[in-house]
């Protein structure tokens, strides 16, 4: 296990040392400490997009992030691991509000079902990522939003483009899921077994 | 010997990115941190320059003018013995 001890330091310095950990060895487990909340939150986060598991323990002002099962997508060739068949890990791209073209009354009432059966690919469920007008389903009164709840709160990742957010002005109104960019995006991307664009 | 390439940043780059690639930058983004209220690359280190800009009411232009002048005084370091 690659033990980091960030105590003592502000970001990004935290987040710069677990990534050159991560960037120079691709370690299976990876322990950080850190004593400052921002970097707990920044270095998990970090390690997520790495497709790290992470769990958080806090004693007082003192936080240990523990990372397992670091990406072998991300892993140079000599130490990637043959993926197993029960860890499929799947990216939903959701770029527009409606599904497909023809009617646009239908296409909504198609999305809004979509994401309500998502549910159903259970675990393999692990991204869900909105870019472009899609990004209106996250928002406040959309149809879809309380399932998109659900899955968040089942541990599924919900990225949304904030440059989309930021174009129809509805940066104050989502209500689920992170803020994303295209760095993000991508590296989501490259970590999946397989992304799905609707 | 081969010049170290020009620093480039775009808006679209995460403070991460940029302080990960240009580690002089850092200090930029702490002289920045008094006008936006609170640490950026505490509160910010996955947002692109272009959301910083705007959550924090940034001038990103100058924001970025004042990047790119440390990654590159960084990449073309001065000679030897300073000026002249």
């Amino acid at each position: 296990m690659k033990k980091i001890d960030a105590r003592g330091l502000s970001c990004p310095a935290p987040v710069l040392e677990t990534k050159a950990a991560v960037e120079a060895s691709h370690p299976q487990t990876i322990e950080v400490l850190v004593d400052n909340e921002p970097a707990q939150q920044n270095v998990t986060r970090y390690l997520n997009t790495q497709g790290y598991q992470t769990e958080i323990r806090q004693e007082g002002t003192l936080f240990t992030i523990f990372g397992t099962g670091g990406d072998a997508a991300s892993a140079p060739a000599s130490e990637a691991v043959e993926p197993t068949s029960d860890a499929k890990k799947i990216m939903v791209m959701v770029a527009a509000d409606r599904m497909g073209r023809g009617d646009d009354e239908l296409g909504t009432k198609l999305m809004i079902n979509f994401i309500k059966t998502l549910k159903e690919m259970g675990d393999e469920l692990w991204r869900l990522v909105f870019v472009n007008s899609g990004v209106k389903l996250t928002i406040t009164g959309a149809a879809p939003l309380a399932d998109l709840k659900d899955l968040d709160a089942a541990g599924v990742t919900i990225l949304v483009c904030g440059t989309c957010l930021d174009h129809f002005q509805l940066l104050e109104q989502k209500q689920v899921g992170e803020t994303t960019n295209m760095l993000d995006i991508v590296t989501a991307m490259q970590l999946a077994d397989k992304v799905v664009t609707i | 010997m081969a010049k170290a390439a020009p620093a480039w940043i775009e808006p679209e780059m995460t403070v991460l990115d940029i302080v990960s690639r240009y580690r002089d930058t850092e200090a930029v983004f702490k002289r920045w941190d008094e006008q936006a209220g609170e640490c950026i690359c505490c509160q910010a280190l996955f947002d692109t320059l272009r959301q910083v800009a705007q959550r924090y009411q940034l001038d990103l232009e100058r924001l970025l003018a004042e990047l790119h002048a440390a990654a590159a005084s960084a990449a073309f370091p001065p000679p030897p013995g300073g000026e002249g």
